[in-house]
């Protein structure tokens, strides 16, 4: 009888624990950075550059400084895609917006979406992961585009929905531009 | 062997509401008051074309929620506030429309915003108009159970245009700390009566600051 009741334990445990795998399989399999990237690589047909965090110094965009400690305490996890002098055709924005959308519904919550003729298109899509907060990042300028994804903390979090738009700026300006310091 | 089982058993429950726990925050279905204060805004999206500039922000009941543990920070005095303001908010959808000149979007943009805040259960609670500007702001709430369901402002400029749309049981008495924050703009209140006020007060020496 208590070998029943073992058995019958055990056997829930392990559908449970396949319940909970399966949950983590499927966060695994969300789309986010790679999914961003590959959409402005096809739809604007160009080719980024991925920089990794404590390399950048190596490809000349932008300098490992001092300050990388600071920002690698304000924003984990952090990768990054450069499109540098390459043709971003502003007029596009209302397709690439809904695209973008689309490829991270229904994992990503969108928080911002903004369309300009000087400012670019940026678009900020939030999404929770146990204590943090992951953030994914996408400007598009003229002849530039970035893509970055970072881990926030709740202070970090709290400032992005504050001020999202100057936040997101930061964000990828941070990534992405040496610090003199 | 029973407190082997009992053990399997109690980490198979909090396994279990681990994952109910997981499946809830993102995938929250809005509730009635939160469906009946949205505001579809959908159609001013085909002015983002013809603007110098358009920002979208949407925080929905997820993201809110996750907002308010964030600013519940018991040392933060502004911080509070927000918090305080953001109690009962289930939602804030904001769209900022600014244009290179005058004449780039008409009543027709916005005839289907003005359609639904004037369908039963809203009101039409501020007004405020500025000729010398030609600018007008208008708050029409949606009240619901004696509580309110959801607000929008409604600011037009010849050259800009916002639409705030709120969603929950909201202070109205608390709304303007949350001017600058999740995306709101500054929205000038100061009709033409204010003007006047104004101008009368220029002339007066300004108060000292605290």
């Amino acid at each position: 009888m208590r070998f029943r009741k073992m058995i019958a334990g055990l056997a829930a445990s392990a559908v449970l624990v396949s319940a909970l795998s399966q949950h983590a399989a499927e966060a695994r399999g969300v789309p986010g950075y790679d999914a961003a990237v590959k959409l402005v690589e096809t739809y604007y047909k160009a080719k980024s550059r991925g920089i990794p965090w404590y390399a950048r110094g190596a490809v000349g965009v932008a300098k490992v400084v001092s300050a990388d400690a600071r920002r690698v305490a304000r924003y984990g996890n952090v990768k990054i895609a450069v499109f540098e002098d390459q043709e971003f055709t502003p007029g596009t924005a209302a397709e690439f917006g809904p695209a973008l959308r689309q490829r991270l519904a229904p994992h990503w919550s969108r928080l911002l979406a903004v369309g300009g003729v000087e400012d670019g298109q940026v678009y900020t899509f939030v999404r929770r992961d146990g204590e943090l907060f992951k953030v994914l990042t996408v400007v598009i300028e003229p002849r530039d585009a970035v893509v970055v994804q970072a881990d926030l903390n709740l202070e970090e979090f709290a400032k992005l929905l504050a001020n999202p738009e100057d936040e997101s700026r930061a964000l990828t300006r941070d990534a992405t531009t040496a610090d003199d310091k | 062997m029973k407190t082997a089982l009992r053990k399997t058993f109690v980490l198979g429950c909090l396994a279990l509401a681990a994952t109910c726990a997981g499946g809830t925050g993102y995938g929250q279905q809005p509730s009635a008051t939160q469906a009946r204060a949205r505001v579809q805004l959908e159609t001013l999206e085909r002015l983002a074309a013809r603007a110098e500039k358009s920002v979208d922000v949407s925080i929905d009941a997820g993201v809110l929620g996750l907002a308010k543990g964030v600013f519940a920070k018991p040392n933060d005095e502004k911080a509070r506030k927000v918090a305080e303001a953001i109690k009962g908010l289930e939602g804030v959808y904001v769209r900022v429309y600014e244009f290179a000149s005058e004449g780039q979007w008409g009543e027709s943009d916005i005839a289907d915003i003005r359609r639904q805040v004037k369908e039963t259960g809203w009101s039409n609670v501020v007004n405020v108009r500025n000729r010398a500007e030609s600018r007008t702001v208008e708050v029409h709430l949606r009240a619901a159970d004696g509580k309110i369901g959801g607000l929008v402002v409604l600011s037009t400029e010849p050259k800009q245009l916002v639409v705030v749309n709120m969603i929950g049981d909201i202070d109205v008495q608390k709304l303007a700390s949350l001017q600058g924050q999740f995306g709101i703009p500054e929205i000038d209140l100061r009709g033409d009566d204010d003007d006047d006020k104004d101008r009368k007060a220029e002339t007066k020496p300004a108060a000292k600051k605290p």
